[in-house]
């Protein structure tokens, strides 16, 4: 037992070291992907406090929170300079994706909220 | 008699082709199917003509057609409510312009028989006059000469001169045409393509009044002009339209100088001429009789006339045919039923068409033949005795008859002396000999199921209709049986027994009672019966109703009150509502519906929803806060010149993305939005574009160097 904790705080540290040695920019977007996540979080108990009418408008701010996470961690994947697959991708093309993609998908989820 | 002058012009061939008007073919289709027995025109039938005829302030009936209409109609209705002094006195003051005016006006003079016929006179013979030599129509020379012929001896200058008498026969020769048909007017000759003559009918009485007043001047053309007319006569008459079934009339063509009517006014116009023909003619005109028979045929099965001018019509036809020269029809209506019990004579109604009686007949049974048994007649060759002053014929036709049912009769009505009366040929009617059954050994019992032992039994009379009381419970029977007799002795089996049991509440059952050896039984088991009879427990009337064609006391005979003990009806069986037998509650307004709408839904209470719009900002209050933690700075923003104006305003485009994408949340609609979207998308890009591309530069000469 006293083994299993003492890795376990072993573990995190490790972790936290690593983590610092990220870049800024990726940093700035995982605090990105944290907000939005917490903030489906506060919707979801939300809902089950008051039900789920009305469904869409429910639905519309669970998937705008939901999927601008999703393009962040897609422009994280772009922008990381460790990355190999997207070596020859600069990060203003990704950037400007990302861009692109959300107000694509703001505009669908202003349309589904009624 | 028939023999034409060699110089006179070709026979002249009244062919009429007249087309039908819908609405009286069917009017006649519906009286000929139904009974074979023809009535004459009812009282009832008058009174409701009569009705028609409704005077005005000052007496009249409308125009003076429709005023002499009603007169005639009223006179043959023999109905003393006409103001006659008002009309003649009105009549005599109105000044006629028309010959058509001046002939009514002549015609009701007549009809009324006012006293004022010389102040008439005097008035309409000028116009008269001057028509009979300038006419040149049929219709007018009818109206004309027709006036003239009727005030003859009411003033003095009437007289009609032997030549203007001349030029009206040369006139009706020259509207004849020589493939029979006859013009309207002389300015009609060319058109010879209309083959519809028109009115020739109208032609006869004019040819009649001309020919009458050729005789009393002794005009010489007498023999050859007779010859021809009566040949026309005939031949009108062999375009008589038939409706199958005895129907014959003659129809309408439909053309604009038609006067409208019909085969009703057609047929009339047809009859009055043909009569006042025969009057004239020193000899008989020949009609064959069943023709005659079958013009009476159509005018009193067409049913109740539509409109005063139809009545008149049909008054008018039917007057003409109660002593029409070639043949009189006579309406023959034997008695429907015979009673066996009351032994009465079969009794035959001899009538005119309108309703008086004909004495001077003899009537003769030629067979009478029971309807179903084909066995042979009954009766045959027998002759019925006149009833003094009934205006019937009776026979003793019981004294052969022994059972009961329907027979067919044939009768024939031969004219004594020398009139001239039709009845059509054979009549064919049929008699129901009827009979009072006795009914008989009337048991009602209520049985044990198992043992069959009556635990209750009676004996009910017929004749004084008792009823008694019983009471049984499902585990019982209920049983009746009874006998029938007719008068011959034999087992009496009618068309309708049944049973019926009627609960308290109207809910009625029938049950049919089957015949079995001499008689009539029925059981009821209402074991199985529980069923049926809706688990209703209580107080049914237990009723018997015989009932048939031959039978003359067919009875519903309540027999008992029955008080019947049903189990409970099980659980979950859904009992039909017993039904009220009042007719008039389908007529009854309807239970009001309310209608219950659809409740909102639930919404959250307010604070709640905003306690929790303020917890959902918070993670955005915590990102900031994040981010100046992680030391995240915008100290690269351009702010001088022209890649300071691309990044404002490509952020400044994206803001304002975002607010059009508010305002479309609010109350835009998609396709304004997607309008000005794409304005506001290229607004984005060009500056956007400038930017992130000096940037690519920059981080590529960063690594380069």
């Amino acid at each position: 037992m006293g083994s299993t904790t003492a890795d376990a705080r072993a573990l995190v540290t490790a972790l936290r070291s690593a983590y610092a040695a990220t870049p800024i920019k990726l940093k700035i977007i995982d605090l990105y992907v944290v907000y939005a996540l917490s903030t489906v979080l506060v919707q979801v108990v939300y809902m089950s406090l008051v039900g789920s009418f009305p469904f869409n408008a429910f639905l519309s701010g669970i998937l705008s929170c939901i999927g601008s996470a999703v393009l962040a961690v897609c422009l994280r994947m772009q922008v990381n300079k460790e990355n190999k697959e997207f070596k020859d991708l600069p990060p203003e093309r990704a950037f400007a994706d990302f861009v692109l993609c959300n107000l694509v998908l703001h505009l669908v989820i202003m349309n589904f909220l009624g | 008699m028939a023999n034409t002058a060699p110089s006179a012009s070709p026979p002249v061939v009244a062919y009429l082709r007249w087309l039908l008007l819908g609405w009286l073919l069917a009017a006649v289709s519906q009286m000929v199917t139904a009974s074979t027995v023809l009535q004459p025109l009812s009282d009832g039938d008058k009174e409701a003509i009569a009705g028609y005829f409704v005077a005005d302030a000052d007496g009249f009936y409308g125009s003076l057609q429709e005023t002499y209409h009603a007169v005639k109609a009223l006179e043959i209705l023999e109905r003393s409510d006409v103001e006659s002094q008002k009309i003649c006195e009105a009549v005599v003051k109105s000044s006629p312009i028309s010959v058509e005016d001046a002939f009514y006006v002549v015609k009701i003079t007549e009809v009324l028989q006012c006293p004022q016929g010389a102040e008439v006179a005097k008035v309409v013979v000028p116009i008269l006059q001057a028509d009979v030599v300038n006419a040149n129509s049929l219709l007018e020379l009818h109206y004309s000469v027709g006036a003239l012929a009727t005030i003859k001896g009411w003033s003095s200058n009437s007289v009609v001169h032997k030549d203007a008498l001349s030029d009206v026969f040369t006139l009706l020769k020259e509207l004849a045409r020589p493939d029979g048909t006859w013009h309207y007017s002389k300015s009609d000759s060319e058109s010879s393509v209309k083959a519809a003559g028109l009115f020739p009918p109208f032609s006869f009485p004019t040819t009649a009044i001309v020919l009458h007043l050729f005789w009393q001047s002794q005009n010489v053309c007498m023999i050859a002009c007779i010859g021809s007319v009566k040949t026309a006569a005939i031949k009108l008459f062999g375009n008589l339209e038939s409706h199958g079934q005895g129907v014959f009339y003659f129809s309408e063509s439909k053309d604009e100088t038609s006067q409208g009517g019909g085969a009703l006014a057609a047929t009339w116009a047809v009859l009055r001429g043909s009569a006042a023909l025969a009057a004239v003619l020193p000899v008989n005109l020949k009609v064959e009789k069943e023709k005659v028979f079958g013009i009476a045929n159509f005018l009193l099965r067409t049913g109740l006339a539509l409109s005063p001018t139809e009545a008149f019509y049909q008054l008018d036809s039917l007057s003409v045919l109660e002593d029409y020269r070639p043949a009189v029809p006579i309406i023959v209506q034997p008695s429907s039923i015979l009673s066996l019990n009351s032994n009465n004579n079969l009794e035959v109604a001899v009538t005119t068409v309108l309703g008086k009686p004909v004495p001077q007949v003899e009537v003769a049974l030629v067979s009478a033949h029971h309807i179903g048994a084909d066995s042979p007649p009954v009766w045959s060759s027998q002759n019925f005795n006149y009833i003094e002053d009934s205006g019937k014929y009776g026979f003793d036709f019981l004294s052969a008859i022994s059972g009961l049912g329907k027979y067919k009769l044939r009768l024939e009505v031969k004219p004594k002396e020398h009139s001239s009366y039709t009845s059509g040929g054979l009549v064919t009617s049929s008699v129901t000999v009827v009979s009072a059954i006795t009914v008989s050994n009337v048991q009602l019992a209520v049985l044990d199921s198992d043992s069959g032992i009556p635990d209750f039994s009676a004996v009910l009379d017929f004749e004084k209709q008792e009823k008694t009381s019983l009471s049984a419970n499902h585990l019982q029977k209920l049983r009746l049986s009874f006998e029938l007799t007719s008068p011959s002795g034999s087992s009496f089996k009618p068309q309708q027994v049944f049973l019926k049991l009627v609960h308290e509440t109207h809910v009625e059952h029938l049950y049919l009672v089957k015949s079995s050896g001499k008689g009539f039984e029925l059981t009821l088991d209402f074991l199985g019966l529980v069923e049926k009879l809706q688990y209703l427990s209580g107080t049914y009337s237990v009723v018997l109703i015989v009932g048939d064609e031959t039978m003359e006391n067919s009875f519903v005979w309540t027999l008992a009150s029955l008080d019947l003990d049903l189990p409970e009806a099980p659980e979950g069986t859904a009992l039909p509502p017993t039904v009220p037998v009042e007719v008039n509650a389908r007529f009854a307004p309807k239970p009001e519906i309310a209608h219950i709408f659809r409740q909102p839904e639930k919404r959250p209470p307010i604070l709640l929803s905003n306690v929790f719009l303020g917890l959902t900002l918070l993670p955005l209050i915590g990102f900031f806060v994040g981010l100046r933690y992680l030391g995240a700075n915008i100290k690269l923003f351009p702010t001088t010149g022209l890649l300071g104006v691309a990044a404002f305003s490509f952020h400044g485009a994206i803001a304002s993305i975002l607010l059009l994408y508010f305002l479309f949340w609010l109350k835009l609609d998609l396709f304004t939005t997607l309008k000005v979207l794409g304005f506001l998308a290229l607004l984005t890009l060009l500056p956007g574009h400038s930017i992130l591309s000096y940037l690519a530069d920059l981080s590529t000469k960063q690594k380069t160097s």
